[in-house]
């Protein structure tokens, strides 16, 4: 019977289970078995089942109390600090992520038009993209003139033009930047 | 068709949590003397789980509270007490356990007669 008890402190320590709730329970086990004997009780009449797999019987003891590493408040409390950094990590860097594309996504306004322009426009976008009006509100006057203006005004429309209209489209635009620009 | 050793497993493990609380709410009892209770009352465990897991499990649950005290010649022991919440779970357990038996038993009657004669 201390085998038995022996073998299930064994199995208590492997499963992480604390020095003081470990010996309590080895303490307590060993004096029922004590108990036990003395009155000629075989130990199948204590424990059951578990009498013949000691590190069975252990560990589901100490599962149901709950002192195992892996289900002890302790041990959990030791793995969410890497949890919780992790997704301070991503929650940063999804904040930087998101403050670089207001930024850089501000700061360059016709860029992304540029983007979507056919391929064969490439070259020459960069020239209407310099000559193109801004449309943030630092200028106001360009919008007084330019609501009047109908089909010349923004260049952005032009570049989604279907493709069989996208040479006289660009033309278009091209023609109408002057206009706009004396207008500033 | 279970055996009967089998049958009594089944049985005895779904209401082996409700008789370790009638018997602890008579009065606290530490571990062996449990089952020293249970077994002057015709249930074994022999070859069932032991009472541990489930006293484990009945502690966690707030069913159960313990405190070491003293035993009769022996060393300090760990006594279990039904908690507040642990008798209302055994009042509760005991009418499930009535009723399902009482369901079973009527199921069960009609064939008294088969097996009688």
């Amino acid at each position: 019977m201390i085998r038995f008890v022996k073998e299930c402190r064994r199995e208590w320590r492997r499963l992480g289970v604390p020095d003081a709730v470990a010996d309590e329970m080895a303490e307590d086990l060993a004096a029922d078995l004590e108990e036990a004997q003395a009155e000629g009780v075989a130990l199948e009449e204590v424990l059951g089942g578990g009498a013949s797999d000691p590190r069975s019987f252990a560990a589901s003891w100490a599962i149901a109390r709950g002192v195992t590493r892996a289900t002890s408040g302790s041990f959990r409390a030791r793995r969410k600090p890497p949890i919780a950094a992790a997704l301070t990590v991503l929650l940063i860097a999804a904040v930087f992520a998101g403050a670089a594309v207001v930024i850089f996504g501000a700061g360059e306004p016709s860029s992304v038009p540029a983007l979507h322009a056919p391929n064969g426009l490439k070259g020459r976008a960069p020239e209407e993209r310099s000559l193109a009006p801004p449309e943030s509100p630092s200028v106001p006057g360009l919008h007084e003139e330019r609501s009047p203006a109908p089909p010349e005004s923004p260049s952005v429309p032009a570049l989604h033009t279907p493709k069989g209209l996208k040479g006289r489209a660009y033309e278009e635009r091209s023609l109408a930047l002057p206009d706009v620009i004396t207008t500033g | 068709m279970a055996t009967s050793g089998q049958r009594r497993t089944q049985l005895l493990r779904g209401v082996l949590d409700l008789c370790l609380l009638a018997v602890i709410d008579e009065a606290p009892a530490y571990g062996y003397e449990m089952t020293k209770r249970l077994r002057s009352r015709g249930l074994s465990i022999v070859g069932e789980g032991s009472i541990y897991p489930l006293l484990g499990r009945l502690e966690r649950d707030g069913l159960l509270e313990t405190y070491r005290a003293a035993s009769d010649g022996g060393p300090p022991r760990k006594y279990y007490r039904t908690s507040r919440l642990g008798h209302r779970a055994l009042v509760a357990g005991v009418s499930e356990w009535r009723a399902a038996r009482d369901a079973v038993d009527s199921v069960l009657a009609s064939n008294d007669a088969e097996v009688q004669r």
